[in-house]
């Protein structure tokens, strides 16, 4: 009863910052754009015209258009977009949840309660997952069903591309937890983590830049970065592959980029049980 | 059993750059007892906030021992039956005060049935119930300290900690607020107050302790000041010539300044015994004003013997005294 107190109230506090709005008015202009401005005719299966807000796409008449193929390439394109997006807007509407709890003359009340430390950080961090769960939910549910009843094709694996996407926030969330309960400051956790997100991208292009580099310290520097760091890129990769309902090729990218936040998460509680306030 | 049992408290902060190193407790022992209402009195950076914080695993002890309701702090659960109100409290904004009530009654681990009841009377007792719905960026600053009164109370608690529960609070409030921890106290709640406004403390507690700079200097029960003598202002309308005979009579120490005289008596009997002799001899009193009251007294006298030299300056101001 008490987490779920806190969770509620994460709900609350989250709704009533302009952060979260801002977040929920995008999702539904993405969603109200894609509703007005794609229009696709389907005859027999096959695409027959397109129009893009408005405009009419130029489709070869003699090679008709399989709608199914189709769809699955916009929708996992959207996943992709949806991904950066959803990150890019939840770390920034979560980053002040832990500090504010933190400021003085509210730490105090509600440590004063009789809740465990570190229960407290863990209903916290599941609060903050449940609120960008229930919007990127949202979002991604919508966008999938103006497409499918646009196209009459029902891609359920377009709604699956919603867990690699909450899984990668789960993952930085723990570092927005962690660098919130260290320094007490948002500003600072939303740096941390938007770098940690934006390098994967070269460190995943290791295999290229590696040989590149001259000093064995720099090859040792970059291939820990790589195993140390959670793989935002892979993880995007892993959203679309997801959304086109291939199979996984490789779970590595999953399950360092889950301990590299586990372990972020479990550094801020130790911290957090330690800390006068 | 004991409410509240500090043996040896010392609590050290450290400067992270400077490695300078604060004492904010050194070595604080006392005990209350259930049912007291217990004040700790000290000026700014006495460690009163400290110790409180220490209490209710806010902030950590660096040495000693400390027990809630014969629970070691380190048992959270404990805190179940502990209300706090913090000085500077922040609630949430966004909520209104029912919410807030309702918020703090779940940490609690108050049941749904048991808490709609509660925040109902709890809101009727800090006279809030007609903003009970409002939101609280609506509130003034005595509003929110009667909703963190009631957010103290909202467990039923058998130890209530308050840091400056009348701050920010009117007259008329602040007398309210009293009432209603007289009347906890009535019913047998240990009481622990951290409050610089000594007149109230006097009014409400059983003991009182001081602290300065992070040490215990004394205990004194208000009972124990209430025997010493305290010190009245009588505005007079003239002074007549029999004015000091029959003030010498009374056997009572005073100075006259023209129409203006200070009492020194041991009770209000004395006083009255006094003003009737007074009165007796045709002598019209304009007004009659407590100059000090005795707990502020004794504080100021506390902290200035703990001052190096302290005793010297104590009685030469003793002998100026009527």
């Amino acid at each position: 009863m008490k987490t779920l107190a806190i969770i509620e109230d994460t709900f609350r506090e989250s709704f009533s910052r302009l952060t979260f709005v801002g977040f929920f008015v995008l999702s539904n202009l993405l969603v109200l754009a894609i509703l007005f401005a794609v229009n696709l005719d389907v005859v027999d299966g096959v695409l027959a015209a397109a129009t893009l807000f408005g405009k009419e796409l130029h489709l070869n008449p003699q090679h008709g258009l399989q709608i199914g193929p189709i769809i699955r390439q916009v929708e996992s394109a959207f996943a992709v977009t949806l991904y950066v997006m959803s990150i890019f807007l939840s770390v920034f509407a979560t980053a002040n949840l832990v500090p504010h709890m933190l400021e003085k003359g509210t730490i105090d009340l509600v440590l004063s309660k009789p809740l465990s430390r570190r229960g407290i950080l863990l209903a916290k961090y599941l609060g903050a997952l449940s609120v960008v769960s229930f919007n990127v939910w949202y979002l991604v549910a919508a966008v999938w069903l103006i497409l499918s009843t646009k196209t009459q094709v029902w891609n359920f694996a377009f709604l699956a591309a919603a867990l690699p996407i909450l899984f990668t926030f789960a993952v930085l969330l723990g570092v927005v937890i962690l660098v919130g309960t260290l320094s007490g400051s948002s500003s600072l956790a939303i740096m941390v983590t938007y770098v940690i997100f934006f390098v994967s991208q070269p460190l995943a292009a290791r295999e290229k830049i590696v040989p590149l580099l001259d000093s064995q310290l720099s090859v040792t520097a970059f291939q820990t970065l790589y195993w140390v760091l959670p793989k935002t890129f892979e993880l995007g990769n892993l959203v679309r592959e997801t959304a086109l309902s291939r199979p996984v090729q490789s779970w590595t990218p999953v399950w360092t980029s889950g301990l590299f936040g586990l372990g972020a998460l479990v550094a801020a509680i130790a911290y957090f049980e330690r800390k006068d306030y | 059993m004991t409410a509240l049992w500090i043996q040896g408290l010392t609590k050290e902060y450290r400067s992270f750059w400077t490695r300078q190193r604060i004492r904010a407790l050194d070595g604080v022992s006392f005990q209350v007892p259930p049912g007291e209402v217990f004040a700790l009195l000290g000026p700014n950076g006495a460690g009163k906030t400290t110790l409180v914080k220490i209490l209710l695993g806010i902030t950590f002890p660096n040495g000693g021992d400390a027990r809630l309701l014969d629970r070691p702090l380190s048992d959270h659960s404990i805190r179940a039956r502990v209300g706090y109100l913090p000085e500077n409290h922040r609630y949430p904004p966004y909520l209104t005060g029912r919410q807030v009530l309702d918020y703090f009654a779940r940490l609690a681990g108050i049941r749904r049935h048991v808490r709609s009841k509660r925040i109902g009377e709890l809101l009727k007792l800090v006279k809030m119930d007609p903003w009970g719905d409002t939101r609280l960026r609506k509130y003034s600053k005595g509003m929110m300290q009667r909703l963190g009164l009631a957010q103290a109370l909202v467990n039923e608690p058998d130890l209530l900690i308050l840091d400056e529960p009348t701050d920010g609070v009117d007259p008329v409030g602040r007398r309210e607020i009293r009432d209603i921890l007289l009347d906890l106290k009535k019913q047998g709640k240990t009481i622990f107050i951290n409050s610089h406004l000594l007149s109230e403390v006097e009014r409400v507690c059983d003991r009182a302790a001081i602290l300065n700079q992070g040490k215990l200097l004394k205990i004194v029960a208000m009972e124990e000041l209430n025997r010493g003598s305290t010190l009245y202002r009588i505005d007079l309308a003239e002074a007549n010539g029999f004015l000091s005979e029959v003030l010498r009579a009374s056997g009572v120490p005073f100075e006259l300044d023209k129409t203006r005289l200070t009492l020194s008596v041991r009770d209000t009997a004395e006083l009255n015994r006094t003003l009737d002799r007074l009165r007796a001899a045709s002598v019209e009193i304009r007004a009659v004003l407590p100059l000090q009251s005795s707990l502020e007294d004794y504080f100021i006298r506390v902290l200035q013997e703990d001052r190096p030299g302290g005793e010297s300056q104590v009685e030469s101001q003793r002998g100026c005294s009527p």
